[in-house]
C-alpha cells in the first residue's frame, strides 16, 4: 500500500536496528487555553519517512507540532520524542530540526554566518564544514556570502532551511514550510525533502497543499477539530470511509454494453452513461476493482480507462472535514 | 464623464494585450518586449517568483508607465486614463480590509469609489455578498472574519463594480484546502455565472488546472508558453496501471503477452499503448486475477514546465529581483 | 371554486451593473464622505464617536465661559465690557486652538495610516481615481471636519453674546465684522492644522506616532520659541518667532482680526506680507509633500 520510499526508509530503519520504537509518540495529549480546546485526546505516533499532518485553519496542527518541539506545554497525557520529553530534554534538540511558517531571520548577517550561528546553538561539532554542507545541499552557495537582507522570498525560505538542516537532525518539524513558494521551489523542495527521508530521517510537515503530500507522503495525520479524525495511508483511509460510494470513471469502446454487464455485479450501486464515459458508484470497491476487468473481458470490451474520482487526498479529506 | 467611460467597447475579445512591453527598474528588466493577448475567460498567469507577473499586474492597472512598448486594456491605452479601471477589478494578495467596519459598509464604500452612486452602490454591496456567500456575518465588523470570509469580501470588491475583468493575485495563498476549494469555485462562478473574465497568478499548479481555461506562463520577463491548459494536461502514450494486489502476477502475465511494464512508485507503466494493446493489458490483469484500482494514460501537468530548467537561472532571477 | 393564485419566480442571480457610473468624480467624493464618517466615528463602534465629540465639547468650553463672563459683566455694570476689552471671537483661537490642533492630531491620522497599514489602500490605487486624488479627498474630509470643529465653538460664544447682551439687535449691529472674520480665522487655521496633521499622517507609520510626532512638535516649539524669543535680540527673535508651530496661524488670525493675541510677543516686528507668506509656504510644502509620498506609492 505504501509508496516505495516509505518502504525503503522502514527497511533502513530496520537495518539501523532503531524499528520498533516510534521516533515521535504522542500519548493521549490534550491541550486546552482557558476554557478552549485546541488539542483532544490525541494519540499517534510518527516513524522514519514522510508524514504528512493535515486539517483545517484552526484545527490544532500548530499546537500539536509546538507540543512536539517542547515549544509549549500539553494540559494532559505525554509527548515523547527519542524516548524523552522534549520539555525537559535539551538534548533532544541537537537531534531535532524544527522550521514554523513566519520566522525571522538576521537579516544583517550573510547567509553563510546565519547557518553557523544555527550550528553553534545545537552545538555542532565542525560548525564551517556543517554550514558549508547544509549550505550546499539547498543550492545556495553562491548567495551564501551576501546579507540575507539582499535575498529574495525564495532564498530565505531555503537559508532558513539550510539552518534548520545544519546539525543534521534526524527529526525534522516542518510547519506550512512552503507558503508563498514557486513552482520550481516548490519542485525543489520536494526532492529535497524525499532524499533526506530516504536517508532515514523522519519529517513531520504539515501543509495545506494536499496534491503536494499526496506526492510526498505516504502516511497522513488528519486532525480535526482538535481530534484526530484519521490517520495512514490515504487509500486506506479512503477504503475505509465506506459509508461514502466510490465514484469510478470508466472509459472503454461500448460504453452501453459494459454499462449492462456492470450494473448486474452485487458491487455496483449505479452507472451512469455520458456519451463515451461510465461513472459507476460502488460502495464495496474491492469487489469492484476485482471483476471490472472480468467483466469487460467477458463481453469482449476495450477498457482504454479507470480512474477513481473521489480517492484523492483532496476528497477524503473534504470527506473528513465535513463529516 | 460618466458617457465616456460607457463609450469603451466591451464586446472587445481582447481584453489585455501587451506590445513589446519592457520594463525596466534600473539595471534590472521586470518584462523585456514581451507581447501576448489575454481574452474573456479564465486566466493562469504563473511564473517563478520575480519573473513578471506583479510588474505586468501593475503596468494594465496603470499604476507604472512602461519602458517601452505597449500594455492596452479594453481596447485602450492602460496608462492613459485611470478611467478604465472602472472596469476593472483587483484583489491582492495581502491582507486590505479594514477591521472596523462591517462588509456591507465596506463594500458600498468600495462600490462608491469605483463610481457608482450611493443608492445603487448600497444595493450592488448586498446583492454581490450574497453572490460570493456571506450572509448575516456582513454586518459585523471584519476584523472578527475568519480568513475564508475575508477571502470573500475580497472577491466581492473586485466584484461589486461589476467589472469586465478582474486580476487576482494568489486568491489561494494561505488557504486551507477547503478554503482553497471554495475560492475556486467562487472564481469559476464568477466566470460562468456572472460573465466576468479573470486573470489569476499562482505558484500552486493545481489550482490552475482546476480552475483556468488559458495559461500564460512568464520567466525571466518573457513569454515562456502561453495556451489553452488542457494542451499542457494532455494525455501521452504513456499507460499507469495501478492494481491494489498481484503486482508480479500482472507483471508476469504482461511480459507473457509481449507488453513490457516497468515499476514506477505504485504503479506499472507501459509505453507506447494504443489499439490492441489496451486488449492485452485487460486479459492480462484478468488472468493475473489483480484488483485494478486505476488505468489511466499519463499526463503531462503544468508543473513540469518547471521541472527543466536548471537551478542556476533561478538563483539569476533571485538575485534580480532582490 | 376556488381560483389559482398567480406565481412568479425572480431570478436572483448575478445582475449586470446597467445604471450611472460617475467615475473620478464619485470616487473622489466616495473618499471624502468616508473620511468624515471615519473622523467622526459614523459607521464604526460607539467607541470611536467618543473622542470627537469630548474634543468638540472640550473646544465649546472656552467659548461658553467667554459668553458668560461678558454676559455677567455687562449685567454688573453696563457697557464696561467693551471698555474691559473682554477675551471674544479674536482671542478665542490663541487659547483654544491647542485643543483644535490635540483634535486633529488624534483624529486625522486615523483617515491615512489604516488605509497604509491594513493595505486598503491597494484597493484605492486600482480605483478610478489617482493617488493623488485620494490623498486630496481624504485631507479634504479632514479640513471638513475641522471647520466645522473650529466654527461651533465661534458660534457658541456668538450665540452667548448676542443673547447675553442688553439689546441684542444692536450687539450685531455693532460687531457684525467679527462673523466674516471668525469664520475666515477658523479656516485658516482648518487648513493649517489638516495640513500638518495630513503631512505628519502621510509619513508616520502608525497614527499613535503621527499622533505623539503633532503633539510633540507643537509643544516643544511653542515652549522652547516662547522662551528663547524673550532672551534673544529682537530682530533674531522676530524671525525665530515664525518657528513656533502652532502659533503660525494665529499670527494669521490676528491680522484678520487686527488685535494681537498670539503669546509670542517677538512676532509683532514682522510684517504681515511675511507672515501670511510664511502661513502659505507651510502649507503648500506640506500639502506637497503629502501628494508627492502618495505619487509614489505602489500596491
Amino acid at each position: 500500500m505504501s509508496g516505495p520510499d516509505w518502504a525503503n526508509v522502514a527497511d533502513k530503519s530496520l537495518a539501523d536496528g532503531s524499528a520498533g520504537a516510534p521516533i515521535v509518540r504522542v500519548d493521549n495529549v490534550s491541550k486546552w487555553f482557558g476554557s478552549l480546546v485546541a488539542v483532544s485526546e490525541v494519540s499517534f505516533d510518527v516513524r522514519p519517512g514522510i508524514t504528512g499532518l493535515l486539517g483545517p485553519n484552526g484545527a490544532g496542527k500548530t499546537t500539536l507540532l509546538r507540543m512536539i518541539t517542547g515549544l509549549a506545554e500539553v494540559s494532559q497525557g505525554e509527548v515523547t520524542v527519542f524516548g524523552g520529553s522534549p520539555r525537559t530534554d535539551p538534548e533532544l534538540y541537537r537531534r531535532i530540526g524544527i522550521m514554523v511558517e513566519h520566522e525571522g531571520s538576521y537579516d544583517f548577517l550573510t547567509g553563510r554566518r546565519f547557518v553557523e550561528l544555527a550550528a553553534r546553538l545545537r552545538k555542532v561539532a565542525d560548525v564551517t564544514r556543517a554550514a558549508t554542507t547544509s549550505i550546499d545541499r539547498v543550492n545556495l552557495a553562491d548567495a551564501a556570502d551576501r546579507p540575507i537582507k539582499t535575498y529574495s522570498r525564495g532564498m530565505r525560505q531555503r537559508i532558513r532551511l539550510a539552518a534548520t538542516l545544519v546539525h543534521e537532525p534526524e527529526l525534522l518539524i516542518l510547519d506550512e514550510p512552503l507558503n508563498g513558494a514557486d513552482p520550481r521551489q516548490r519542485i525543489e523542495f520536494q526532492e529535497l525533502l524525499l532524499r533526506l527521508a530516504s536517508e532515514g530521517r523522519t519529517i513531520l510537515i504539515s501543509s495545506h497543499v494536499l496534491e503536494e503530500v499526496e506526492l510526498l507522503a505516504s502516511r497522513v495525520l488528519l486532525v480535526v477539530n482538535g481530534k484526530l479524525a484519521a490517520e495512514g495511508d490515504f487509500h486506506a483511509i479512503r477504503e475505509a470511509l465506506d459509508d461514502r460510494p466510490y465514484q469510478v470513471r470508466i472509459l472503454c469502446d461500448r460504453p452501453r454494453a459494459l454499462a449492462a454487464g456492470l450494473i448486474g455485479l452485487e458491487a455496483v450501486d449505479s452507472v451512469q452513461l455520458d456519451d463515451d464515459t461510465l461513472i459507476v458508484l460502488s460502495s464495496n470497491v474491492g469487489a469492484l476493482q476485482a471483476s471490472l476487468a472480468h467483466s469487460a473481458a467477458d463481453l469482449g470490451v476495450r477498457l482504454t480507462g479507470v480512474e477513481p474520482l473521489d480517492d484523492s487526498l483532496e476528497s477524503v479529506f473534504g470527506y473528513l472535514v465535513d463529516r | 464623464m460618466a458617457r465616456r467611460i460607457a463609450t469603451y467597447d466591451l464586446r472587445v475579445e481582447i481584453l489585455l494585450r501587451a506590445e513589446k512591453l519592457t520594463k525596466r527598474y534600473g539595471s534590472v528588466i521586470a518584462l523585456d518586449e514581451v507581447s501576448f493577448e489575454i481574452g474573456g475567460t479564465i486566466t493562469g498567469l504563473l511564473g517563478p517568483n520575480g519573473a513578471g507577473k506583479s510588474t505586468a499586474i501593475k503596468l494594465f492597472l496603470g499604476l507604472t508607465e512602461p519602458t517601452s512598448g505597449r500594455a492596452e486594456v479594453l481596447g485602450q491605452d492602460a496608462g492613459r486614463d485611470e478611467q478604465v479601471r472602472a472596469r476593472l477589478g483587483y484583489m491582492p494578495e495581502h491582507d486590505c480590509l479594514p477591521s472596523a467596519v462591517s462588509a456591507t459598509e465596506f463594500l458600498t464604500h468600495m462600490a462608491e469609489t469605483s463610481g457608482l452612486p450611493p443608492r445603487h452602490a448600497r444595493v450592488r454591496a448586498a446583492d454581490t455578498l450574497r453572490h460570493v456567500g456571506l450572509f448575516e456575518e456582513r454586518y459585523r465588523p471584519m476584523g472578527g472574519y475568519s480568513t475564508g470570509m475575508k477571502q470573500r469580501v475580497k472577491l466581492a470588491q473586485t466584484l461589486v463594480h461589476d467589472p469586465v475583468l478582474v486580476l487576482l493575485d494568489e486568491p489561494t495563498a494561505g488557504l486551507d484546502p477547503t478554503g482553497r476549494e471554495e475560492m475556486l469555485a467562487l472564481i469559476r462562478k464568477t466566470h460562468r455565472e456572472f460573465g466576468i473574465s479573470l486573470v489569476m497568478s499562482s505558484h500552486l499548479m493545481g489550482d490552475v488546472e482546476r480552475t483556468c481555461e488559458r495559461v500564460l506562463v512568464l520567466e525571466n520577463g518573457s513569454v515562456l508558453e502561453e495556451g489553452e491548459t488542457s494542451t499542457f494536461t494532455e494525455a501521452s502514450e504513456t499507460l499507469y496501471i495501478e492494481v491494489t494486489a498481484r503486482r508480479s502476477e500482472l507483471i508476469a502475465a504482461l511480459a507473457a503477452r509481449d507488453v513490457k511494464a516497468t515499476e514506477e512508485g505504485s504503479s506499472l507503466v507501459v509505453d507506447s499503448v494504443s489499439g490492441e494493446d489496451y486488449d492485452r493489458i485487460r486479459d492480462a490483469i484478468v488472468a493475473a486475477n489483480a484488483p485494478l484500482r486505476r488505468l489511466a494514460p499519463r499526463r503531462r501537468t503544468l508543473t513540469e514546465l518547471f521541472q527543466s530548467e536548471t537551478n542556476d537561472a533561478e538563483d539569476a532571477e533571485d538575485e534580480g529581483i532582490a | 371554486m376556488s381560483e389559482r393564485g398567480s406565481g412568479q419566480v425572480f431570478d436572483l442571480g448575478f445582475r449586470r451593473y446597467e445604471g450611472q457610473r460617475e467615475g473620478r468624480r464619485r470616487a473622489v467624493r466616495a473618499v471624502h464622505k468616508d473620511g468624515v464618517r471615519t473622523a467622526m466615528g459614523l459607521g464604526r463602534g460607539g467607541k470611536a464617536k467618543v473622542l470627537p465629540w469630548i474634543f468638540i465639547a472640550a473646544s465649546a468650553i472656552p467659548a461658553l465661559v467667554f459668553a458668560l463672563v461678558a454676559g455677567a459683566v455687562d449685567r454688573l455694570a453696563d457697557g464696561f465690557s467693551e471698555a474691559a476689552d473682554l477675551p471674544s471671537h479674536a482671542d478665542y483661537y490663541g487659547i483654544a486652538g491647542i485643543v483644535l490642533f490635540l483634535f486633529a492630531a488624534v483624529v486625522g491620522p486615523e483617515l491615512f495610516c489604516p488605509d497604509r497599514s491594513s493595505g486598503t489602500i491597494s484597493l484605492y490605487l486600482v480605483r478610478p481615481l489617482r493617488a493623488t486624488d485620494y490623498a486630496m479627498a481624504r485631507w479634504a474630509a479632514l479640513l471638513t471636519v475641522m471647520v466645522v470643529v473650529a466654527w461651533i465653538p465661534q458660534l457658541v460664544l456668538l450665540a452667548g453674546l448676542v443673547f447675553g447682551a442688553p439689546e441684542p439687535g444692536s450687539y450685531i449691529s455693532d460687531h457684525w465684522k467679527d462673523i466674516p472674520r471668525f469664520l475666515v480665522a477658523g479656516l485658516v487655521i482648518a487648513v493649517y492644522v489638516s495640513t500638518i496633521t495630513s503631512l505628519a499622517a502621510a509619513y508616520a507609520k502608525r497614527r499613535a506616532y503621527a499622533a505623539a510626532f503633532l503633539i510633540g512638535v507643537l509643544i516643544i516649539s511653542a515652549a522652547v520659541i516662547g522662551g528663547v524669543t524673550e532672551t534673544v535680540d529682537d530682530g533674531v527673535g522676530r524671525w525665530l518667532a515664525l518657528l513656533s508651530v502652532g502659533d503660525i496661524p494665529i499670527y494669521v488670525n490676528d491680522i484678520i482680526f487686527d488685535e494681537r493675541t498670539s503669546s509670542i510677543e517677538a512676532a509683532r516686528d514682522l510684517s504681515n506680507a511675511v507672515k501670511i507668506g510664511w502661513y502659505l509656504a507651510i502649507v503648500a510644502t506640506a500639502g506637497a509633500f503629502v501628494l508627492r509620498r502618495y505619487r509614489k506609492l505602489s500596491l
